[in-house]
């Protein structure tokens, strides 16, 4: 049986000799350093230093390699021949995926040896904590491939600095699951009471599948492979639900906080992937024409990750504004206003980077929309609430002191935006009719 | 073997292709010329299935592009103007990588390697790494690449671009052995020097759109005077005097070893003024209408026609 083509590419280029030599004699100097200060022998120092050392070579060493094994690509100008080569996402997703690591796991392998002939009894369940580590690693690892991959789709060009970025996104994922499987205190989880190190290594295994999933997604797409969109859905509901099941607690929280919970998280998802992915217009003008003609395939193939996680938004949105008792507010209008404001506001958000997106610069859109929600969301509320102003902040945020006052300035900006929006979206309808109209067909 | 029809594709900020339509027959090697930001590469991405247009349809070799780009990739090797290599790879590492990923078999894999290398004669730098090679070697390791697993279909961009002349009349001759094999090539380049030398069919660009699409001998030959050179076997006084009564003779430049004049480009014509120098006892050792290069026929295509042409 033939080796996976892109996995054999890193192997020889991760593991040459003097690199395969190189490994085994430094992480052998260190540990030879732990021994002696364990008192010549392999003590708990020495395991702490493997078990670190595992964490180092594969969540931190192991994502940079990862993400740059698609930005290298993209620098090297080879990406698009890989897009082109007989190879399927599935053989090139986990090729790239085990390929690029695999210099860190070779490290980490010596890690794990060193680790179980050492002293563990400062550790309550070594093993399982060793899988937690080692599952951190390979989520590590597939969360900075598949942020690479995004980036790719929505740019060209990347520094080699850049890929640091998606090793911070890794460790910004993986800390929170494995600080569960560090710590001491039991998972309260939908009413049931877990040990942290079984919650955290199931976790760890769900986030892995749902990355390793979503990065076969997005190879699919590179190669232009025809996909529809079930994987990022399917991963927003379970991340609502993952989220949602912390609030319920000791005393038991009322029905509709793993709502708002899940809630918050889909405006998240809906709010960061707006701001992540490539606004580009040509490709909501083919998803506006599927529509349009009722290509209904197209259209998901076409759509937006942020479009797609706004039906969780509105359904939740809908039900808290419904039946407000779910919260046990006294007032039920309060909620509904804060929830019409919340919605207003996230609307009003989306159709400005779409705006801003269309000018005609839109290469800094994003980082100035950054920039006018921090002033709007932050910086103009603290001065107002400075100059003892607290109604004013209703006008800037879902404030549910003034919730009115909050959803009525919402919906007077959504509507706005959603005016300029449509006014320039047909502008530039006109303008590229009229570049056609001026240039005759050819043949 | 490639058939275009309404083919238009836009960028957030501007239209590349308007509605471009052409057909290109198997077996030939045709030059697409046209002046920077003419939408070329940008044509060459849509054939490779790399980009997907507003609208339009591309068939390559019977399979459409755009509802199955990677059925389409399978058809088509192509080689972008800014390739890149593995450059830590060697040679026949990159060949080897290329062969696998075409889905050569990996019993074959090795000689079909070596072939490729031998045919872009870097056979002998099998060991050496990528990154190692000048400029002309890694174009040609690039083209070898992209012709490993013999496709129907060759799309070039600029392939020519850093090869020596000695490496450019190579490429010629492999192009022409691949155009005998049966591949289809389409070549973009600003060298029209290099173009005359292999291509069947002209495709002109300007503008995203098609200037004009004809077979290189039309193009050629498609000229209502042609520059004819007259060389003398030995100094003749007359010369000027008996080409200035022949009719149809203009621009007449006269020195010791002969002349050149402009006149009609039909054989007729040309037929006549030769036979008037021999009627005169004229010494005439050669008589032939200057070679008209590509570059003429392509600069006198854009200037005749400033607006597309339909069909």
């Amino acid at each position: 049986m033939r080796l996976n083509p892109e996995l054999r590419r890193n192997l020889w280029l991760e593991l040459t000799a003097t690199r395969l030599v190189a490994m085994p004699a430094i992480l052998g100097g260190i540990f030879l350093l732990t021994v002696v200060a364990d008192g010549h022998r392999l003590g708990p120092g020495t395991a702490g230093t493997a078990l670190a050392g595992i964490a180092g070579l594969t969540w931190f060493w192991g994502a940079h390699l990862a993400a740059e094994s698609i930005l290298s690509e993209l620098r090297g100008r080879t990406w698009d021949w890989q897009r082109m080569s007989g190879v399927g996402p599935w053989s090139l997703a986990w090729g790239k995926l085990a390929g690029s690591t695999a210099y860190p796991w070779y490290g980490a392998v010596f890690c794990l040896l060193v680790f179980s002939l050492s002293d563990q009894r400062e550790y309550a369940s070594p093993a399982r904590l060793l899988a937690a580590v080692l599952l951190g690693g390979a989520l590590s690892q597939a969360v900075a491939l598949l942020g690479a991959l995004q980036a790719a789709r929505r740019e060209r060009a990347f520094t080699r600095a850049q890929s640091t970025a998606w090793l911070a996104l890794a460790a910004l994922v993986i800390y929170p699951l494995v600080a569960v499987a560090f710590s001491e205190h039991r998972i309260h989880w939908f009413g049931i009471t877990l040990e942290p190190l079984a919650f955290a290594l199931r976790s760890l295994a769900a986030f892995l599948a749902f990355a390793v999933v979503g990065l076969w997604v997005q190879v699919r797409r590179e190669l232009k492979v025809r996909t529809l969109p079930l994987a990022w859905p399917a991963f927003a509901l379970f991340l609502m639900t993952w989220v949602a099941g912390f609030t319920e607690g000791e005393p038991p929280s009322p029905a509709g906080y793993p709502l708002v919970a899940a809630l918050g998280v889909a405006t998240l998802l809906t709010w960061a992937t707006a701001f992540a992915e490539r606004k580009d217009p040509v490709a909501l003008g083919r998803l506006l024409r599927a529509l349009r003609e009722e290509r209904w395939r197209p259209a998901a193939e076409e759509a937006p990750a942020w479009l797609l996680t706004l039906p969780f938004v509105l359904a939740l949105a809908g039900l808290l504004v419904a039946v407000p008792a779910l919260l046990g507010a006294s007032d039920p209008w309060t909620v509904r206003w804060t929830v019409v404001a919340g919605l207003a506001f996230l609307g009003r958000d989306l159709a400005l980077l779409l705006y801003l997106n269309l000018g005609a610069r839109p290469r800094r859109a994003d980082l100035f929309a950054a920039i006018l929600l921090l002033v709007g969301y932050v910086l103009a509320p603290l001065i107002l609430a400075a100059l003892k102003w607290s109604a004013g902040t209703a006008l800037l945020l879902p404030n549910p002191e003034h919730a009115p006052v909050a959803a009525a300035s919402g919906l007077a900006q959504l509507a706005g935006m959603v005016f300029s929006l449509s006014r320039r979206w047909r502008e530039r309808q006109r303008a590229v009719a009229e570049a056609a109209a001026a240039a005759p067909a050819s043949g | 073997m490639i058939d275009v029809t309404r083919l238009t594709f836009d960028y957030p900020t501007t239209r590349a292709l308007h509605g471009v339509a052409f057909r290109l027959p198997p077996g030939s090697i045709t030059a697409l010329v046209g002046p920077n930001g003419a939408g070329k590469t940008t044509l060459l991405r849509c054939l490779a299935a790399l980009e997907a247009p507003v609208e339009g349809s591309i068939r390559v070799g019977g399979v459409d592009a755009l509802a199955d780009p990677r059925g389409c990739h399978r058809q088509v090797g192509y080689l972008s103007d800014f390739f890149g290599l593995y450059d830590e790879l060697t040679v026949e590492q990159c060949l080897r990588h290329a062969a696998a990923i075409r889905g050569v078999p990996a019993a074959r894999e090795r000689d079909v390697a070596r072939r490729a290398a031998e045919r872009l004669g870097i056979a002998d730098r099998l060991g050496t790494p990528a990154g190692e090679l000048s400029r002309g070697l890694r174009q040609r390791l690039a083209i070898a690449q992209a012709i490993l697993h013999e496709p129907r279909v060759l799309l070039l961009d600029e392939p020519a671009s850093g090869l020596d002349p000695e490496a450019r009349h190579q490429l010629a001759t492999l192009f022409l052995q691949l155009r005998d094999e049966g591949m289809t090539l389409l070549v973009s380049s600003h060298i029209l020097a290099e173009l005359d030398a292999y291509s069947t069919d002209m495709l002109v660009m300007r503008e995203g759109r098609i200037v004009s699409h004809e077979p290189v001998a039309g193009a050629l030959s498609r000229r209502p005077t042609a520059r004819i050179a007259v060389a003398l076997a030995r100094p003749y006084e007359g010369l000027a005097a008996a080409l200035a009564a022949v009719e149809g003779v203009t621009e007449l430049r006269v020195d010791a070893e002969g002349a050149t004049f402009v006149a009609p480009a039909d054989a007729e014509t040309q037929g006549r003024i030769l036979k008037a120098l021999v009627s005169r006892d004229v010494p005439v050792a050669a008589f032939a209408p200057e070679r008209r290069s590509l570059q003429d026929a392509y600069l006198a295509t854009v200037a005749g026609r400033g607006e597309a042409v339909g069909g």
